[in-house]
């Protein structure tokens, strides 16, 4: 066996040597009979001829014996690998319009690949990431179950669960950090504000990670609230703000103006619960308190703040996991009604939960975009296909000769597809650099935010595996036609020296038409939806949100995170605004929970209209709601329908007062007018809130949203410290004076307290519509790629055309014809194939835009405009790039016409 | 097919009938052909043209191994000798052909 292989290693290392070997010991061979016919008294001419027919073949033995040797497939590829090279270098025109096509093509694929895998597929730095399970809650009505779970229900379950291996806790939670706490900061101590995870102790057991330095949590850090005030923090922070420092470990931090001890740091791969927030520490979730949640987090049932992660026991299903959860949950629901009644858990993968319930956008938004870059590298590859099939009958005459001499037709099929692939390849590589050049351009366009996001679009190893089996793909698809039409030639008329252009000329015309048909079509489509979210945008960009952005900046400030009680904040927040309006730029100062159109929206109910009482669990209606201060509409420039503002009197000793939107008042009251001065509660025991005035409509989660009901509450009887501060200024000329001057009162009230996110209203929103932007912008380029590629088709199949013909044109020429029906006879020939194409392509737009329809905004999926214009488009482009052809060959001498073969 | 099963046969044959005579002694080409013509006349049609290719195909399977020398009268040839996996793979042919024979001679006798 060994040396059987040895064997073949030779003969692929040293051919020449073995091929010499060869033929030595075959010529002996032959020698010795030569003489022994001479010894029999044949003369010379003779015994050669008798021995050569006597041996049986010496060629053909010495290929047998090449054959015998077993690497000759490995040797055929070398030769066709080679070979096709050689023959790329050749045609130098043709290499780089092909390289160029199948680069953009490819190149587009992988980087929408790799945008879809930075957003969606990456698996988290942990250990066996696919066996990461997350279970979710959620009432038994709804459809879909994202829900967290509360700290008492959460140690029930993992308690009494007998499915998993271990279940852990986590919440997100932002913290102001600084290095001393005295008020007047000093060195280092600036404030910042920081983004990281409550954990319960088991947290890094269960992710299956480890501290690069110091140790993580124990069992009984997990016991008791606010007993171990210790943290482990990320290796960027210990990086960015404590250098790396080697003695970390033991060193006391203050977050929330409260110490805490380092006891280790995570290594650099681990970014925490979530693929794409880079958190900056991990602390004991006993230590919620002191991160701004409610005492009662360990005790209230219904206080549900903790994501869960576990691992199943071995050889244990999803389903059969999921069962056993709902049964833990289905006994909870008969010892604690009022909390759990009516709850289902849901148990999907880490991966599968990701983006639970914005699935729409995203998930949606890449599959699609994945199969718009599809439909751009079949315009692509049916472009080198048609490169490729006018090659192949150029080289007619060359695939014949090997024909005759004996090439299988296997063989030649073979080296045509090597050649292609070996294109395909090339142009794949040069499309991954394509390809990080997209990726680039679609992280800038990501607007700025306040959080940690990571995002990561190069493409990775996953990414390149699959771009190069596209790109293997792709050789094979477009090369296989031609290979197989090239080496079918017509034998007998090639050896006479005829040319392409008399052997079948019919057939493979029909084959590039179609192509051509094709590509246009396709092309078709991909502009259409191109068109479609452009009209989407401008849409958005139009549509009224209900407020105003134009000399408005924000900024976030949290006075919870230094532990200021609710009495304190209070005191606080009329105090600055107060000290902010005293500014004689300043127009109007306000504070929000969060600005309308950014990420997560507050919700209050069930709404208990007065003298009704409270729905049955889980039939009453919720709305979202804001939380103000006074002077928020004034600075969002929202009107007031009716009735008036908040005023300061609007305080915890008052009556309790509400703001609505129309909308709201339409659906309780039925109109504005009638919902004036009615009263409503929350159910459960809460008080009576006056309806005092009503707001314009407008947008509050998403651009894409119908219009829902609104409340406005006041701060000063719905406390809570985590606001946006609002300033609005008479100028835009003001505005960073205005910022200054805020910062300034509000390190003199504490200077401890952190700002973050100071940026123009405008600014906010741009996160509100980087969806609609990036869509057209992405559509548009899969669109003029399109364009293009078909474009260069359809001329080069016309060029094409055109030159097989100039022996007919001519002849025309002379007999009479003019320019103008030389022009009209190509044009028309030309115009049917891009017609039937530009028709083809409307039909299967109007059929296939529908599953765009959800992501239009105030665009119809079968918009007429779009659709006529982009078919003029084409029409357009189709006419220049059969006209200008046409033209080159009617300018022509007609003699040299003629005389062309 | 059946032009085919001859050739196949024709082929296994020839392997069998070299590795026999190497079992012998080492030899080169030629005098493999000629004892080959001596031992079986017109039964196999073998030519060098096909006895060559079975030699290379017996070295790629490790069964005979090669080496250039002199012949008798001191030309350079090809020398082919038995290596110890073709002696195996002769003991087990000529055991499958045994029990072959044996079952046949059976199925004859008792008919």
């Amino acid at each position: 066996m060994l040396e059987g292989l040895k064997v073949r290693l030779r003969g692929l290392l040293r051919k020449t040597e073995m091929e010499q070997e060869l033929d030595q010991e075959m010529s002996l061979h032959l020698e010795r009979m030569v003489e022994q016919n001479i010894a029999q008294g044949m003369s010379h001419k003779d015994a050669r001829s008798t021995a050569l027919r006597d041996f049986g073949g010496f060629e053909q033995a010495k290929e047998k014996c090449r054959d015998a040797r077993g690497t000759r497939w490995l040797e055929d590829a070398l030769h066709d690998l080679r070979f096709g090279i050689r023959m790329l270098r050749k045609a130098p025109g043709f290499t780089t319009v092909a390289l160029l096509a199948l680069a953009l093509g490819i190149g587009v694929n992988t980087a929408i690949l790799s945008a879809v895998n930075g957003f969606v597929l990456r698996p988290l730095p942990v250990e066996n990431p696919s066996e990461l399970m997350a279970p979710y809650w959620g009432r038994e009505k709804d459809t879909q179950v994202w829900g967290s779970f509360s700290y008492p229900n959460y140690v029930d379950l993992r308690e009494q669960n007998r499915s998993f291996s271990d279940l852990c806790a986590w919440m997100e939670t932002s913290a102001g950090i600084s290095s001393s706490e005295s008020r007047n900061a000093g060195d280092d101590g600036h404030a910042e504000v920081v983004w990281g995870e409550l954990v319960s102790s088991n947290y890094f057991d269960v992710m299956g990670v480890k501290p690069s330095l110091g140790r993580s949590f124990l069992p009984e850090e997990d016991i008791t609230p606010n007993a171990h005030p210790v943290v482990v923090l990320s290796h960027s922070l210990w990086q960015r703000r404590f250098n790396a420092d080697q003695s970390i470990v033991g060193r006391t931090i203050y977050f929330n103006g409260l110490p805490f001890t380092v006891i280790g740091v995570m290594p650099e791969s681990f970014v925490g619960s979530r693929f794409y927030i880079r958190q900056a520490f991990w602390a004991p979730l006993m230590m919620a308190q002191q991160f701004g949640r409610r005492a009662e987090w360990k005790t209230d049932r219904s206080y549900a703040l903790f994501n869960l992660y576990g691992r199943l026991k071995p050889d244990l299903t999803i389903e059969q996991a999921e069962k056993d959860l709902n049964l833990v949950a289905d006994s909870l629901a008969l010892l604690y009604p009022r909390e759990n009644a009516d709850t289902k858990i849901q148990l999907t993968t880490e991966l599968d939960g990701r983006y639970a319930d914005a699935t729409t956008g995203i998930k949606y938004g890449g599959l699609l975009a994945l199969c718009v870059s599809g439909l751009v590298l079949l315009v692509a590859c049916a472009n080198v296909a048609n490169l490729m099939l006018a090659r192949a009958a150029m080289r007619v005459k060359e695939i014949g000769i090997r024909l005759a001499i004996g090439a299988g037709r296997g063989r030649i099929v073979r080296q045509l597809l090597t050649e292609s692939v070996l294109l395909a390849v090339m142009g794949g590589i040069l499309g991954w650099v394509f390809a990080y050049q997209g990726s680039d351009v679609i992280r800038a366009s990501f607007p700025a935010v306040p959080y940690p996001i990571i995002l990561d679009f190069a493409p990775d190893g996953y990414v390149l595996k699959w771009m190069l089996l596209i790109s293997i793909l792709t050789g094979m698809i477009f090369g296989l036609a031609p290979a197989l039409l090239a080496s079918r030639a017509d034998l007998v008329a090639v050896i006479k020296g005829a040319t392409a252009r008399q052997s079948r000329r019919g057939r493979r015309w029909n084959l590039r038409g179609a192509l051509v048909v094709a590509q246009v079509s396709i092309s078709i489509v991909v502009l259409i939806c191109a068109g479609l979210f452009i009209r989407s945008l401008g849409e958005a960009v139009k549509t009224d949100p209900g407020f105003k952005t134009d000399n408005l900046v924000t900024m976030m400030i949290d006075p919870g995170l230094l532990a200021y009680d609710q009495e304190t904040t209070l005191r606080f927040f009329p105090e600055l605004l107060c000290r902010i309006e005293a500014q004689p730029t300043v127009s109007a100062a306000a504070l929000v929970n969060e600005m309308p159109l950014m990420v997560g929206q507050l919700s209050g109910g069930p709404i208990v209209k007065e003298g009704e009482i409270d729905p049955l669990p889980n039939q009453g209606f919720n709305s979202n709601c804001s939380i103000v201060t006074p002077k928020y509409f004034d600075a969002m420039q929202t009107p007031l329908v009716m009735g008036r503002d908040f005023t300061d009197r609007d305080d915890a000793d008052a009556p309790r007062v509400v703001i609505v939107n129309e909308e709201f008042a339409r659906r309780f009251y039925n109109s504005a007018g009638q919902a004036m001065g009615k009263r409503f509660r929350f159910a459960q025991g809460k008080p009576l809130m006056e309806i005092i005035g009503i707001a314009k409509d407008g947008l509050y989660g998403s651009l894409y949203e119908d219009q829902q009901m609104y409340m406005f509450l006041p701060v000063y009887q719905h406390p809570r410290t985590s606001m946006t501060l609002l300033i609005s200024t008479h100028s835009s000329g003001a505005l960073q004076a205005v910022v200054e001057s805020a910062r300034r009162e509000i390190a003199q009230m504490d200077s401890r307290l952190p700002v973050v996110g100071v940026m123009l209203a405008e600014e906010n929103l741009s996160l509100a519509y980087w969806a609609p932007r990036v869509a057209a912008g992405m559509a548009s380029t899969f669109g003029a790629l399109a364009l293009v590629l078909a474009t260069i088709g359809l001329y080069s199949v016309m060029t094409y055309a055109v030159s097989q013909r100039r022996h007919e044109i001519g002849i025309r020429m002379a007999l009479g014809a003019q320019v103008r029906d030389v022009l009209r006879l190509v044009v028309s020939q030309g115009m049917r194939m891009a017609l039937i194409g530009i028709l083809l392509g409307l039909a299967g737009a109007f059929v296939l835009t529908r599953v765009l329809a959800s992501l239009l905004l105030g665009v119809g999926a079968t918009d007429p405009i779009t659709f006529l214009g982009v078919a003029i488009l084409l029409v357009v482009v189709a006419l220049l790039a059969c006209y200008i052809p046409a033209r080159r060959t009617a300018k022509v001498d007609p003699l040299v016409a003629l005389r062309h073969q | 097919m059946k032009k085919q099963k001859k050739i196949d046969l024709l082929q296994g044959t020839l392997e069998l009938l070299v590795l026999r005579m190497l079992n012998s002694g080492p030899a080169n080409g030629w005098d493999i052909m000629q004892r080959i013509q001596l031992v079986s006349r017109e039964a196999l049609k073998v030519t060098p043209g096909s006895l060559y290719p079975a030699l290379h195909k017996l070295e790629a399977r490790g069964l005979i191994a090669s080496e250039w020398g002199a012949s008798e009268n001191n030309r350079k040839a090809k020398f082919y000798r038995i290596t110890a996996a073709g002696r195996r793979q002769l003991e087990a042919e000529r055991k499958a052909w045994e029990q072959f024979s044996g079952a046949i001679e059976l199925i004859l006798r008792d008919a």
